[in-house]
């Protein structure tokens, strides 16, 4: 507990500035600590803002019910209350919300789909803005194989508008909840992200509002700062209100499953398939650090033809049977642990179907690979609270911070799963500076996902935050990043990333941002 | 209201179910959908407070079977209008005992196929079955809007329906509502009984665009999503289906009584239904479909049950 006193020792300090970094940077090593919420907005301004906004036609919900619909976000562990929402409709309407704020000093929260971890997209007593009213698809051109789409849509509203014209994005989340705006501000990270990259990486232009409330069209020729900035930005140099993106013809898919019972195994199989460009779709997925499964899928007959022939011999992974065997003898061998046999035999039971349900099965195949993928994730790993902390390494640390972060998995939970991908990345960019990418990472990056099966455990926030720590300690100690770092976790940027880099940003958001006033606390 | 609501506080967040939401579709508006009242209610909220929400529900269904949490979408819906309505959750679940000891089917047709009584002759004699003299419509219209039935007047009207093998509806919200007080009883929709009559269903082409009615669908989605899946595959026609594989509902099978501004808009809805699409023909379950179709669209629109007529022909 920590005790009265240690707060008198925090200097207050106005808005616009950074406080001090509530925790010091030896504290965190091996000491459970309870990462609390940030402080809760006074509201001084409130009423004058929402009047000059009502004045311009510019409405605030604030009843009570309504706010509470955003109490959290997708983790469940961050607890805010906005004092109103925004339902935003029109980049005009959210550059007129955006330039009251700086007047007033109104803390805004930008929200899309909410999958959030770390309390980023809850608001602490100020304006909720929830880009999801900003959902149409504007134009889908075919002959360009672009998209224009407003960016508070779902990643999956989008596959359905694109689906119509038999066409696809090109990767994004699993989760079909998550938003376009939310994920390039984020990454997006798929299992065709070691062949295509990530999310962001496919955005061809974008329609920015900025923190003084500017609306600026931006891409790699025009106001290239800004497009830089706000992909991979955390939200920090403004809102994403429409984007141009890469789509591709939509095809459905050809799943493999190989096995394996060594994680450093099937992470050098992973890192190879991703290195030779052997798959269309590669990743890890497993049920703790004994049945590991690397999924290999293809969006061509001739790609899995030629994975066959040419990978299939190189990869160490086996077939189901070939697995089973091996893991019937470990157990034989091991009879205490028969409870652990029969909780993965039951998880591969009921899980194992979910990736082939019939109606989206044309024989082999599977269509709409995003629906089928995020109703498993759901199902098996969603809950009201999620826990995900994880690890993005180059390619030469991945392997030992998976194996790291397997131990402390274990100390903590007895099951979780660990989800591995690799992420291409497209040459040197400005973007990847302060993001998931790792400094070090050339060409291809990793990251690890390390997720603990909750079930109908109560865990305290305590020992769930001790967990998280203990997992991002890891990354401290080996200089890699993580694509969740923002939020309640934010006591980590600076050590990861360094006061140069970190100062350097910052002082870039106070140009941007003078009052601070954009999704304050996610990153400064 | 302990056991009113059970199953609200499940809800993760997630947001699946707005995915194929139609109120979701067309107001992006979180508060107005399933998610934002189990969330609302979650911290506290009251029906009271949840009105305009509870009311824009089409009872379409959409939401139920893609809920990772296994949560009765519907079921809480239907609870908190009643809720609303100062109506006793018991007595709109009130069982009773559906008796196998007799064969028979009877079919229960809803006031826009009553209205069409050519089609509903030829309904009759496509499935040779008896039409029910009581139709029910005040009860589904009382179930959906969640005022309370009255008890004497449902048990008159499931009395006939308690000794048979299979009902055969035209009123989607009909499946729920008859499987809930006689869970032994088979409940089909029309469409889905006409449609496995090999005259009927050779007859679809694949320049059909097959609208199914979603409350019955959605309402056995587990059941008839792999049967329609096959259908689509054999006969090559479009559905209106998403990429859930849940149906798409045109927003006409709102029959209760409810003035709500945020109910979703019927052009909207078959706007999204045909987006992208190509046809040259609408073949339609639902009866109520037709008229709202054939403003929207300049292509023939049919009911179901005029295709084996068309084939015979």
């Amino acid at each position: 507990m920590i005790k009265p006193e240690a707060f008198k020792k925090i200097t207050e300090v106005p808005r616009g500035t950074i406080p001090p970094d509530p925790v010091a940077t030896d504290s965190l090593k091996g000491v459970p600590r309870h990462q609390t919420n940030p402080s809760r907005w006074d509201g001084s301004g409130w009423d004058a803002f929402v009047g000059e906004l009502s004045s311009s036609g510019v409405k605030i919900s604030q009843g009570r019910a309504s706010c509470s619909v955003y109490i959290t976000d997708g983790g469940g562990m961050a607890a805010g209350l906005p004092r109103g929402i925004l339902v935003g409709r029109s980049s005009e309407d959210i550059a007129l919300t955006l330039r009251a704020a700086q007047k007033y000093g109104v803390p805004v929260t930008v929200r899309g789909g909410g999958l959030t971890t770390e309390g980023e997209s809850v608001s602490f007593g100020g304006l909720q803005l929830d880009m999801r009213g900003m959902s149409r698809v504007l134009d889908i051109d075919g002959d360009a194989m672009t998209v224009r789409t407003e960016a508070g849509i779902y990643w999956h509203s989008l596959a359905e508008a694109l689906r119509r014209r038999g066409l696809d994005y090109l990767s994004a989340p699993l989760n079909m909840t998550a938003s376009v705006g939310g994920t390039l501000g984020v990454g997006g990270i798929d299992i065709n992200s070691p062949r295509l990259g990530c999310s962001a990486d496919q955005a061809l232009s974008l329609k920015v509002v900025t923190p003084t409330g500017e609306v600026v069209e931006c891409n790699e020729r025009e106001n290239s700062e800004l497009f830089e900035r706000v992909l991979l930005g955390y939200g920090q140099f403004g809102v994403i209100t429409e984007a141009t993106l890469k789509v591709r013809p939509f095809t459905p898919i050809t799943m493999h499953y190989f096995y394996y019972s060594s994680l450093r195994e099937a992470i050098r199989d992973l890192q190879f398939l991703a290195e030779e460009d052997a798959a269309d779709y590669v990743g890890i997925l497993t049920m703790m650090d004994r049945a590991i499964n690397m999924l290999v899928a293809f969006d061509s007959d001739e790609r899995e033809r030629e994975f066959f022939a040419r990978y299939r011999g190189r990869i160490r992974g086996h077939g189901e049977i070939g697995f089973a065997l091996r893991m019937a003898a470990r157990y034989a061998l091991h009879p205490w642990k028969v409870k652990e046999a029969l909780y993965l035999l039951e998880r591969k039971r009921t899980l194992m179907p979910s990736f082939s349900p019939a109606e989206h099965m044309d024989g082999k195949k599977i269509i709409d690979r995003s629906v089928v993928f995020s109703h498993a994730v759901w199902k098996f790993w969603g809950g009201r609270q999620m826990v995900i902390p994880d690890l993005s390494a180059s390619a030469g640390k991945f392997s030992e911070a998976v194996e790291r972060g397997n131990e402390v998995c274990k100390r903590y939970f007895p099951r979780y799963t660990l989800y591995c991908v690799g992420i291409k990345l497209s040459g040197d960019k400005p973007r990847y500076e302060l993001s998931c990418i790792p400094p070090d990472a050339k060409g291809i990056a990793y990251g690890c996902e390390f997720e603990p099966m909750l079930e109908d455990r109560y865990y305290s926030r305590d020992y769930l935050q001790s967990f998280k720590n203990e997992i991002y300690d890891i990354g401290v100690d080996m200089g890699t990043s993580y694509y969740r770092f923002g939020g309640m976790m934010k006591g980590y940027i600076r050590r990861v990333f360094g006061d140069e880099l970190v100062d350097k940003h910052l002082a870039m958001k106070r140009e941007a941002d003078p009052g601070m006033v954009l999704n304050p606390d996610v990153i400064f | 209201m302990p056991g009113a609501m059970d199953g609200y506080e499940r809800c993760n967040g997630c947001g699946v179910c707005t995915l194929s939401c139609p109120v979701w579709q067309q107001s992006h508006d979180v508060v107005l959908t399933f998610m934002g009242r189990a969330l609302a209610l979650q911290r506290g909220a009251k029906p009271e407070d949840l009105r305009d929400s509870i009311g824009a529900c089409l009872l379409c269904g959409s939401c139920e079977p893609v809920c990772p949490m296994g949560v009765s979408t519907v079921g809480v819906t239907l609870r908190l209008r009643a809720a609303l309505n100062g109506a006793a959750p018991e007595e709109l679940t009130q069982k009773h005992a559906a008796s196998s000891a007799k064969n028979g089917a009877m079919l229960i047709p809803d006031a826009a196929l009553r209205e069409r009584s050519g089609l509903l002759e030829r309904v009759k004699t496509l499935l040779g079955i008896d039409v029910a003299e009581d139709d029910g419509a005040d009860i589904a219209g009382a179930f959906e809007a969640g005022h309370a039935s009255n008890a004497q007047r449902a048990g008159a009207f499931l009395k006939p329906l308690a000794g048979l093998r299979e009902v055969v509806t035209s009123n989607g919200i009909f499946k729920r509502y008859i499987r809930g007080v006689l869970p032994g009883l088979e409940v089909t929709g029309l469409g889905e009984a006409l449609v496995r009559l090999p005259a009927v269903r050779a007859a679809l082409r694949p320049t059909d665009l097959y609208v199914i009615e979603a409350r019955a669908y959605n309402a056995d989605f587990d059941r008839c999503a792999p049967f329609y899946t096959a259908l689509g595959r054999q006969t090559g026609c479009a559905m209106n289906l998403d990429l859930q594989r849940i149906a798409i509902p045109t927003g006409a099978c709102r029959t209760a009584d409810i003035e709500c501004k945020s109910a979703p808009k019927i052009p909207e809805q078959i706007r999204w239904i045909f987006e992208g699409r190509n046809f040259q023909r609408i073949v339609v379950e639902a009866a109520e479909d037709i008229g709202y179709l054939r403003e929207n669209v300049g292509v023939p629109v049919l009911h179901v049950a005029e295709l084996a007529g068309a084939a015979l022909q």
